[in-house]
């Protein structure tokens, strides 16, 4: 035995009080960060996309599985299979017939007033699963397992079936988050398709959680000749969105404190609840 | 070293449970919110240092995988959930001189608690400040059901985390600390 002790060399160590004060600011610096800026974006989602992403998948693959055969076992599997094939004919043919509405409200108004041959060509779209969902209760955003490598940008428009679900407002390597319609700080710039008056559709977790509706507001509807039913589409001055997607069916109207505008509530024309796939338009709106 | 690398593995493990698996078993909307008892109890059962870190490092991931829509056009806002979830932490830690782990009532309380605070001040920053003022109603809705899914999860995942927490305190053979 060495008669000489070693001396343990002691270890360096903050005092948890300045360890939360130096994390805090860390913290409110990267927030100050940012809100206006993404600085960060590049090496952070490159990391997340290689460290989390795939497990997300993995569990939204074993998820989707799952909920699949319990799906089978509620009904015959034959039955499914026909089903699904219909409802994305019904999907296919209610995008088809709102294009159409679209297309045949245009060429009557706009024929006569100068040639404009602007058919909606039919977009370029990538299909998506949803792999996470957001941690809180708040907002509804969510994951999708496609990004930068899949053609997918910021603002990219998301639908599922033949309604619109959101819009892509951040994207990584291999993922994206998504923000939807209902979602609180959400606005979708709309228009009636029967009248073509332009309204505003504001997500509001309130009417959304309580009822499944959504709030609209500013629809300029003098003569009352919107009712209720009447499909609401996105606009065509909406910066973000691709004017002729179905946002859903007005459910209740009422006269503003103004008396000059008129809001609401609609009916979303996706399922928010059941989301499992979704469509990425690839295309962006043309603004400049 | 070896608490670190298993409770990081934890937090982990507990990120993709909330983000995957937690929307499945919602009810009505309502999801109960691992990460934060992940937080809290690590606050009561290791002490002040442990929580702030774990609850940094859950807030941090919670952060990356949100939308809130409010980032200037960006869409991210990093740091609000990590800053949030380290105060959890922390404060958590401030109890553990009265815990006692056979207890099980101070565990929940102070998980529930911690979840109404959490909720609140998400409410007072990214909602009461929009001015959507109903706060009866984001109250009795959002704020209320989470805690009382959170409590009834935390039945089952708090002994979890506690029987992990023993086995990382039990000293090791061999170990330097």
């Amino acid at each position: 035995m060495s008669p000489i002790v070693k001396r343990k060399r002691k270890k360096f160590h903050i005092p948890d009080k300045y360890l939360l004060m130096i994390l805090s600011g860390l913290c409110i610096l990267l927030m100050l960060f940012t809100f206006r800026t993404n600085l960060f974006d590049g090496p952070l989602k490159s990391a997340v996309g290689f460290a989390v992403v795939p497990f997300q998948k993995g569990i939204a693959q074993v998820g989707g599985y799952l909920s699949q055969r319990s799906r089978e076992l509620a009904r015959l599997r034959d039955v499914l299979a026909q089903n699904q094939a219909l409802q994305e004919q019904v999907d296919a043919l209610t995008i088809e017939n709102n294009q159409l509405m679209q297309d045949q409200y245009e060429l009557n108004n706009l024929r006569t007033l100068y040639e404009l041959d602007q058919a909606y060509a039919s977009y370029e779209k990538t299909g998506a699963r949803i792999i996470a969902s957001d941690t809180e209760n708040w907002f509804y955003s969510f994951t999708i397992d496609k990004g930068e490598k899949d053609g997918i940008c910021v603002d990219c428009n998301v639908i599922a079936g033949s309604g619109l679900v959101g819009r892509v407002v951040s994207v990584g390597p291999n993922f994206a988050k998504v923000q939807s319609i209902i979602s609180d700080t959400s606005n979708v710039s709309a228009t009636v398709l029967a009248t073509s008056e332009n309204l505003i559709v504001e997500g509001d977790l309130q009417s959304v959680s309580s009822q499944g509706v959504i709030r609209f507001s500013q629809l300029s509807d003098q003569e009352d000749r919107v009712t209720i039913g009447d499909k609401v589409v996105t606009s065509s001055i909406s910066d973000k969105y691709l004017p002729g997607i179905l946002v859903g069916y007005i459910s209740a109207i009422n006269t503003s404190s103004d008396n000059l505008t008129k809001s609401g509530y609609l009916t979303p024309a996706v399922d928010f609840s059941h989301l499992e796939e979704v469509l990425v338009i690839k295309q962006l709106k043309q603004t400049g | 070293m070896k608490k670190g690398i298993v409770t990081a593995l934890l937090v982990f493990f507990c990120f993709l449970l909330q983000t995957g698996v937690m929307e499945r078993i919602s009810f009505g909307g309502i999801m109960p919110n691992l990460l934060l008892i992940l937080s809290a109890s690590f606050g009561f059962m290791c002490g002040e240092r442990t929580g702030l870190l774990t609850g940094f490092f859950c807030g941090f991931l919670a952060d990356i995988f949100s939308a809130y829509g409010a980032g200037g056009g960006y869409g991210d806002l990093i740091g609000f959930y990590a800053l949030l979830y380290m105060m959890i932490g922390y404060w958590n830690g401030k109890c553990t001189r009265m815990f006692y782990p056979e207890d099980l009532k101070l565990p929940l309380f102070l998980i529930t608690v911690s979840d109404l605070a959490l909720n609140l001040v998400c409410y007072c920053v990214m909602f009461l400040l929009r001015a959507r003022l109903n706060l009866g109603y984001y109250f009795l809705h959002i704020i209320l059901p989470e805690a009382v899914y959170t409590l009834i999860i935390s039945f089952i995942a708090y002994p979890v985390f506690l029987a992990v927490a023993k086995r990382l305190d039990k000293p090791q053979r061999g170990s330097d600390e």
